[in-house]
This record gives C-alpha cells, structure tokens and sequence, in this order.
C-alpha cells in the first residue's frame, strides 16, 4: 500500500481549486490538506501542518508565489513545490527554480500529468513540463544583457530620452549611446520600439 | 655759370711772389679751361700749367682719384700726371696703380675734412721714403679735392729739385684751383644726373603703364625693377623687397620680391640666410625713417660693421631706399645699390625714383583690390554651394563635412573647420572648443589629429572670446594666442585666423574657422559679411536638426504609447482569457477523470461549469477590447465621447455606468482631449478588472479655474496592502494615466470614494477666456 500523499493548494480562483480539488479527492492515495486563496494565508494555514507538496499557482493578490516560496523556505518549511500555473516569462521560472521549486506544471496540463508529477516531486524528483524546459533552454541561449544595458532598456520602456536616460545614470549621452548600440546589437533590432518589443517579449523590461 | 664766378679767381695785384703771381694767372687760365672744355680734354693741359707755373721744372703734377675699394688699405688711381723734362712718370711705373696709401693714412684725416697737406720727403717714415726714392721727390704736396663736400682725390705736387716748401698764399691759390677742378666735375656728374634722371623717368613711364594694363601684375612689377636698372646706367642692383610680417620676431622685415643686377654681380638673393631681413639695430635709423615715407641714402663704409659686412657681400658702394606706402603702410622699399663708385644721388633722380615709388604703390594697391575681390568671389561661390548643400541635405553631418570642403576648395583658404563650444565637463573644467569638421588644402597637416589638448576658449584667448560670445567675429594672428590653442595652431600651421560665433538661441554654440597658412593678412570686411553668412546657415542648420531630432523623438515615444497600449491590451485579454481557459481545462480534466474512475453523477456539472466558464471568458474579452478602443473624439466633445463609452460599456457587461457630466463643460484641444479620454477609461478599465463593484461613476466638473473629473467606484476598494498585490496591473495602468495627465498639464490623485471603493481625481487648471 502506497503511503498517502499529503497536498496543499494554493490559488486564488475558486473556480480553479475546485477543479482541482475534484480531480485529486478521487485519488486514493492523495490527501488535500489544505487550501488558500493567497501567500499570507498559505503561509498561516500550513504552519504545523504535514505537507509533501504545495500545488502552487504564481499570480496570487497579496503576496504572489514566488514571495510566498521564499517566505516559506525562511520560516523553515520544508514540503516539496510544485508550480501550476498560467505562463511565466523566462526570467521569472529561473527566479523560482532557484528559490527552491521541484517543478512546474501549466494550468491546461491533463490530470494524469498533474497527478504523476506531484507524485515524482514528493519522491524528490524534478518535473518540468516540455514547455517550461524549452523556455528555460531559451534564457541560456538569449545574449545576457549587462546591468547598464538591462537598466537603459528598461528607461527606454519608460518612454526617456536619451538625454534622460544620461542624466538618470549619471553618465554621458555618447555614453548611454554606446550601451544602447550594443542592446540593439545583441537583441538584433534596429530601433527603439523593436528593442521595447524584444526586450518584452523575452523578459528583460520589469515593470 | 654762377658756381664758375664763385670759383674763379681774379689775377690780383696781392701776389705775394713771383710764383705766386704766375701761380694766380695759371688758376685762372685752368678754371677757364675747365668751364670751356670737357673734363678730360681740360684735365692734362690743367696739370702742366700748373706745373710751369709752381716753377717745378724738376717736378710733376698729378691728379689722384679716390677708390672706394673693399680691401684694407686706402686706395688711388692716378687720373692725369705731367712732369718735368727728365723726370719719371709714376704712371709708367709697373704696379704703382691702384695705389695705397696705407703709408700716408695720416693724412687721411685732414685730407677727407678738406685740409692741404705737404711733407719733405725725408721727413716721411721709411716706406714713403723709398717710394719718393723712385719717385725722385724731394717734397710733397697734396691738395683735397672735395666733389659735393666729399673727398674725390686729390692734386699732387712733388719738387724733385729742391725741399721746397710751399707758403700759405700759394697752397691758397692752387686750393682755389681744386675747387675749380671739383665744380667741373659736379657740373659734369649733375649733367650725368639730369640724363640718367631722364632716362629714369621714361623708364617709370614704362613701367606704369605695364603695371596699370597687365593683369600681370608681378610680371609688370618685375618689369618696373628691370626698367629702372637699365635706365640707370648703373653698375650694381636693383631691387623691390616686401615688407611682410614676421609673427615671432618684432620690428621691421623685408623679403626679397625682384632684382635687377648688372653683369658680373651676385644677385642678392642667392645670398644664403639672406631674407626675410631686418633693418634693425643696423642700418643707422634707416628703419624709423623707411617706415615713415623718407628715402634715404648711404655710402656703404659709413653704415655700422653688420651693415657692412652685408654691402661687402654684396659689393655695394653706395646704397639707395625709395619707400614704397599706400596711404600710412609701409609696404616695402625700392633700394639701389651701386657698386661701381660711391654715387651721392642727385635730387633730380631721388624724385624721379620716387614717382616709381608711386607708380608700384598704385598698381599694389590695384592689385590688392583685386585679390580681394576675387577672393571674396571665391569664398562667396564656396559658401552659396555649402548653404544649398546644408538646406538640401538629410544628414546634417555629413553636409558639414562637405560643406567645410567646398569652402575649402572654392576659396583656397588653407583650413576650414566647425566645431562645438562645449561647457565644462568630466574630461575639461571649463569651456573649451571640441573641432568636429575639418577641410585642409593638400600638405595642411589637420589639426584635430595634431596634439590632444584642448582649447580652452577663456583662458587661451580671452579677449577673442568675450567678443566671440556677444556673437560678433574676430580676425586675429597666431601670435594672439596662447596655451594649448596656439601649440595646436603651430602644429597646423595657421599665421591669420577668422573665427565666427555660430549663435543659437543668442548664445554661441560652435564655431565656424577660417585659416590662412601662407600669409599673414586680415579678412577683408566684405569676406567677413559671407563667413558671417555661413555661420547663420550652419546655426539654421543645426536649429533645423534638433527640431527634427526632437519630431523624432516625439514620434518615437507616441509609437511607444502605442505600443505600450497594444501590449497592455493584449496582456489583459490574455490574462483574463487565460484565466478562464485554465479552469475549463481543470473542469474538464475533473470530468474525463471521474467518467474514468465511474463517478458518473457529477460529470454534467462539469460540463456545465466548463460551459460556463467559456462564456464568462469571452464576454470579459469583447468588454477589454471594447473598452480599451479609443475612439475619435469630433469638436473636443469629451462629454459625448464618454458618453458612448458608457453605453458600450453597459450593452457589454452587466455593471451599473453612470456620467454625470455639468452642462457648458466647455470644448478642449485635440490633444486634451484625447489624453483626458484615455486617462477616464484607464480608471474605468481598472474599477471593471479589480474593484468588483456593481456602480461606476463619471462626474465632469467645471470650477473655478479649474476642470475636475472625477472616476469613482463601489468596489473594495484598496487597501495598501491591496494594492502591492495588484501592483503589476494597477501600477501600470497608474504610471499610464500619470504619463497622461502630467502630459497636459493636469493633476492626478488616487484616494476612496465615499462609497468605499476607488476614487480617481483629475484636476486640469484651466480658465475661460
């Protein structure tokens, strides 16, 4: 006899746990133990608790997942995580395998992929879904822009001049220039709007 | 005829002696002779009625002339002797001529003041002893003859009888035949003078005539020098120098322009190290008086030792300096020198010299007014083409930079350039200038790739700045300057600069530069006027940049805002697509697991949540779509174009929208319009998505001074806490309408509504005229 899983969930959609929970109640060796409809919550509710997995979604109100992850890690707790959640830019999966995620899973994943997963990742193995992988595998092939280059695009996001951004960083225009030329150089763009559209699409501007 | 009565004497009844008296009747009879006959006919004949009547039956007469010789020693030529039956003539004597006087340089002194002097020959040191051994003369005297107050030579009268000594009456009376000997020969150079005068003049008219005609212009003055030379049947030089500026070393310079020499001579101006030369600390006060328009004129062993040494380079007896001046300058000088005698010249041929003076001053002066025309042509045709290039160009650069060529090129000035009057800064604590178009003439070296320094315009030239910024030109040589600008215009070369303010907004901003590398000469004001020209359109130009620049810039970020709003709607209608797609595919995996499982009882409310959530999916997209369209809004209609917001809003959710706009909420700019509309539908679009209330309302307001509206909502408002959770799409939606108002002037402020939900304020000063 299996030893029974014990879950813990964590979304702020209703609609969304229950589904959940309907999918998981009917697995015998799967016990849900708790929910929460945010971080603060969760991080109340699952004190004390035995949990082997937190089921994890990322967009929460008052304290999103991955604040929740490292709060939790800090307080000493020690379930294993798995994500599932909608999508996530490249940039935010690194952020949240590195604060200790097991795996991550997509919304739209069927049952049987939600349920082996949270099994593989109690038993401490990783499970990424293939489209998560491909991200991942596209931030290490992405050109690494520099902290300056990273900065000045995201003043470029801001709608700033050149001059501004120069006066924002303290350093000359030729200089803000200079960063620019390579950001468009490692993007492979030829203007202002393209970099902002890259640059969006692959994570690079924070809002 | 009056010189002759002056120096004729009158046979008198006060003869002292009997060769007095024979003596008083021979001078009268020579200065007949002298008056009547020419010098050399007159000459002999004078010498032996001399000779009969001094009674020197064993003895000669002779005549001596003085020889302006280069070498040491102090030399005659024997002109005429006569001697006694039996005694020898020193004429004859092999070597005797030319003859030094070396040993009776004693007698220089009183001889060349006008004294007689008379010696026994035994009395004289051993050398002219042994000399008057030859000679046969027991004793000697020499009377000076003086030719316009300067010694000439001399009459000589040796006894070779007797140790005569002559008495006072005597030498009195053969002084009185010296004189008369020296009028013949003043009548006979004056004559000489007229002629060559005369000569001179006709050669003058020559010469001015190619001057005034030719476009030739140093062809004709070359001619003028060649003219003069052979019309002055001379044995030296002349020549034409320039005055010209020397910008390291002070005081008065001359480079040599043409020479004229005669046969045999060295040409000045293969002298090495020669030119340019100074007139100064030699030359007597030549310089002062040169500089002042006087002519002046000199034997050459009368000029100080430096001066000397020059003349004997160049052979010159005598030397002459005609200034040449156009109006108070001094441009330069024509100088004769005569290397044959120590010509004194008259004042007939100073004047006539001086009228060639004239004649080159005109034709400079003619020709300057050309040059100055032409050059003025010439930078005007380079500065019209480099306007039309700077109007018609895209690309501001690289129009300068063709533009400073053509300047260049059209006006052959040595160096063109362009560059911008930087502030202080990281690399430089003060203002300096930053070269950024350069054009140099072939062989120019460029100054932006000589020494790294930079100009600092207030310390390197203070006084050119001041002007420089009251945005006036200023035309100054190289010598003006200092520090790091004048090494970098030592590197490249500059003698006279002209730089021009380039003024934006009343300031100067650049500089425009023009450069003369060959000559050191000021722009004429007609060459300012143009560069002053090509200055304002390089100021146009730039001012047309930055316009464009800033159009540019302008249109980059409304293409950013656009962006921006594409991404934020396509991000909303994602997010909540996304949303309401994962919990249908949740629902559904629910039903297909407990169809598997058998649990068959609740698989239709699966079905039906699924159902449900795909339409709640979709209303919520067509509301965000309809919502976020920006319509156009006719006559600043703000009220109206709400209003149709509103209606939309209701026929696509469910929610209670109310306007309440005042009436006479007057009509607005496009621009207002349009930013105040988006900033309303932000709000609106914010209370939909994250209040969850049921009533939205608009409220338009016109108080005094100011346009207030107001966006309210019912919801839940938010908490600080609450709004760090939504911050990713509130915060946007914030900054967006922040951006907006801000924009337009407006203030903007988020607080709660009475009704405990979100109240957003916009205030817009605005006052009806």
């Amino acid at each position: 006899m299996k030893k029974t899983l014990r879950v813990f969930l964590i979304d702020d959609h209703p609609m969304l746990i229950e589904g959940v929970r309907s999918i998981l109640s009917i697995e015998p060796d799967i016990e849900i133990v708790g929910e929460a409809g945010n971080g603060y919550e969760a991080l109340q509710l699952c004190r004390g608790k035995q949990i082997d997995v937190i089921l994890l979604d990322l967009q929460l109100p008052l304290m999103e997942g991955i604040d929740f992850l490292k709060a939790y890690r800090q307080a000493g707790g020690a379930a294993e995580v798995l994500i599932l959640s909608t999508y996530s830019k490249p940039d935010e999966i690194q952020q949240i395998v590195e604060a200790g995620a097991k795996g991550y899973l997509l919304k739209d994943s069927t049952a049987e992929i939600i349920i082996e997963a949270l099994h593989e990742v109690a038993r401490g193995e990783v499970y990424f879904q293939a489209e998560i992988v491909r991200k991942m595998d596209e931030i290490s092939r992405f050109p690494k822009l520099t902290e300056r280059e990273a900065q000045i695009l995201n003043l470029l996001a801001e709608g700033l001049l050149n001059k501004e951004i120069a006066e924002k960083l303290g350093i000359s225009e030729g200089t803000t220039k200079v960063h620019l030329c390579s950001v468009f150089r490692k993007l492979r763009v030829s203007t202002r709007t393209e970099a902002i559209c890259v640059g969006e699409k692959h994570g690079l501007i924070r809002h | 005829m009056k010189a002759d009565s002056a120096t004729t004497p009158v046979p008198s009844a006060g003869a002292t002696s009997p060769v007095h008296a024979r003596l008083l009747g021979a001078v009268a009879e020579a200065a007949r002779l002298l008056s009547s006959t020419d010098f050399d006919t007159a000459m002999p004949e004078v010498m032996g009625l001399l000779g009969e009547a001094a009674g020197l039956d064993g003895g000669r007469v002779y005549t001596y002339r003085h020889l302006p010789e280069r070498r040491p020693g102090w030399w005659f030529d024997m002109l005429y002797e006569w001697t006694a039956p039996g005694i020898p003539r020193a004429s004859d004597i092999p070597g005797r001529f030319p003859f030094d006087g070396a040993d009776f340089l004693d007698w220089s002194e009183r001889l060349t003041r006008g004294e007689a002097v008379q010696a026994l020959a035994r009395e004289l040191g051993p050398r002219p002893q042994a000399l008057q051994e030859v000679d046969q003369a027991k004793s000697l005297l020499v009377v000076p003859v003086m030719v316009n107050q300067v010694f000439w030579g001399c009459l000589g009268f040796d006894d070779c009888v007797e140790e005569r000594v002559w008495t006072e009456p005597e030498i009195a009376t053969l002084e009185t035949a010296a004189r008369s000997v020296a009028a013949a020969i003043e009548r006979e150079w004056a004559s000489e003078a007229q002629q060559r005068a005369s000569a001179l003049i006709t050669a003058i008219a020559r010469g001015s005539r190619l001057l005034l005609e030719t476009d030739k212009f140093d062809y004709a003055l070359e001619s003028m020098v060649r003219f003069l030379g052979e019309a002055s049947q001379l044995h030296g030089r002349v020549y034409l120098f320039r005055r010209v500026k020397d910008l390291e070393r002070d005081g008065l310079w001359y480079d040599h322009e043409h020479e004229w020499v005669s046969e045999g001579l060295p040409r000045s101006e293969d002298l090495a190290d020669r030119f340019p030369m100074s007139l100064d600390g030699t030359f007597l006060d030549w310089k002062d008086r040169l500089v002042a328009g006087e002519t002046v004129q000199a034997l050459s062993r009368h000029l100080d030792a430096p001066a000397q040494a020059i003349q004997e380079r160049d052979q010159a007896k005598s030397l002459l300096g005609v200034p040449i001046q156009l109006g108070d300058e001094h441009w330069g000088v024509i100088g004769i020198d005569d290397c044959a005698y120590e010509r004194v010249w008259a004042s007939t041929e100073i004047t006539a010299l001086e009228m060639a003076a004239r004649a080159i001053a005109a034709g400079i002066q003619r020709e300057r007014e050309r040059t100055n025309k032409e050059r003025y042509l010439a930078l005007l045709t380079g500065v019209s083409e480099a306007t039309a290039l700077l109007i018609n160009s895209e690309d501001l650069a690289l129009s300068l930079e063709t533009a400073s060529a053509r300047i260049g090129q059209a006006s052959g000035l040595d160096r063109v350039y362009l560059g911008e009057i930087r502030e202080a800064d990281a690399e430089v604590p003060e203002p300096y200038f930053y070269m950024s178009h350069e054009w140099t003439q072939p062989g120019i070296p460029m100054e932006s790739q000589g020494p790294p320094g930079r100009v600092r315009l207030d310390r390197d030239f203070p006084e050119q700045m001041a002007k420089l910024r009251a945005g006036e030109s200023v035309n100054f040589w190289r010598s003006d300057l200092v520090g790091a600008s004048l090494e970098i215009n030592v590197y490249g070369g500059a003698l006279a600069l002209l730089a021009i303010p380039i003024m934006v907004g009343g300031a100067p901003v650049g500089l425009f530069g023009l450069d003369n590398c060959t000559e050191v000469r000021p722009f004429t004001a007609p060459e300012l006027t143009v560069a002053q020209n090509m200055a304002n359109a390089i100021a146009a130009a730039l001012e047309r940049q930055r316009i464009q620049d800033e159009l540019a810039e302008e249109k980059a970020r409304a293409a950013l805002a656009v962006l921006e709003e594409r991404n934020r709607l396509a991000r909303d209608v994602h997010d909540s697509l996304a949303q309401h797609f994962s919990v249908a595919s949740i629902h559904l995996e629910a039903a297909k697991r407990h169809r598997a499982r058998g649990y068959l009882d609740k698989f239709d409310h699966f079905i039906e949540t699924v159902h449900q959530v795909v339409r709640e999916g979709s209303a919520a997209a067509r509301r965000s779509v309809a919502v976020l369209q920006a319509p156009a809004i006719e006559n600043g209609d703000l009220p109206g174009a709400l209003n149709e917001l509103c209606a939309k809003i209701r026929a696509h959710s469910d929610l209670e929208v109310t306007l309440d706009a005042a009436p006479g909420f007057p009509a607005l700019p496009r621009e207002h319009c349009q930013h105040l509309y988006r900033a309303i539908q932000e709000a609106i679009h914010n209370a939909l998505k994250h209040s969850g209330g049921r009533h939205i309302w608009i409220m338009l307001r016109h108080l005094p001074g100011n346009l207030e509206i107001q966006v309210g909502d019912d919801g839940t408002g938010f908490t600080t806490d609450a709004a760090a959770g939504t911050a990713r799409a509130l915060g946007f939606g914030l900054n967006d309408m922040r951006r907006r108002t801000e924009e337009i002037g407006a203030r903007l402020r988020l607080t709660a509504s009475p009704e405990g939900g979100a109240l957003v304020t916009i205030q817009l000063p605005f006052i009806v005229s």
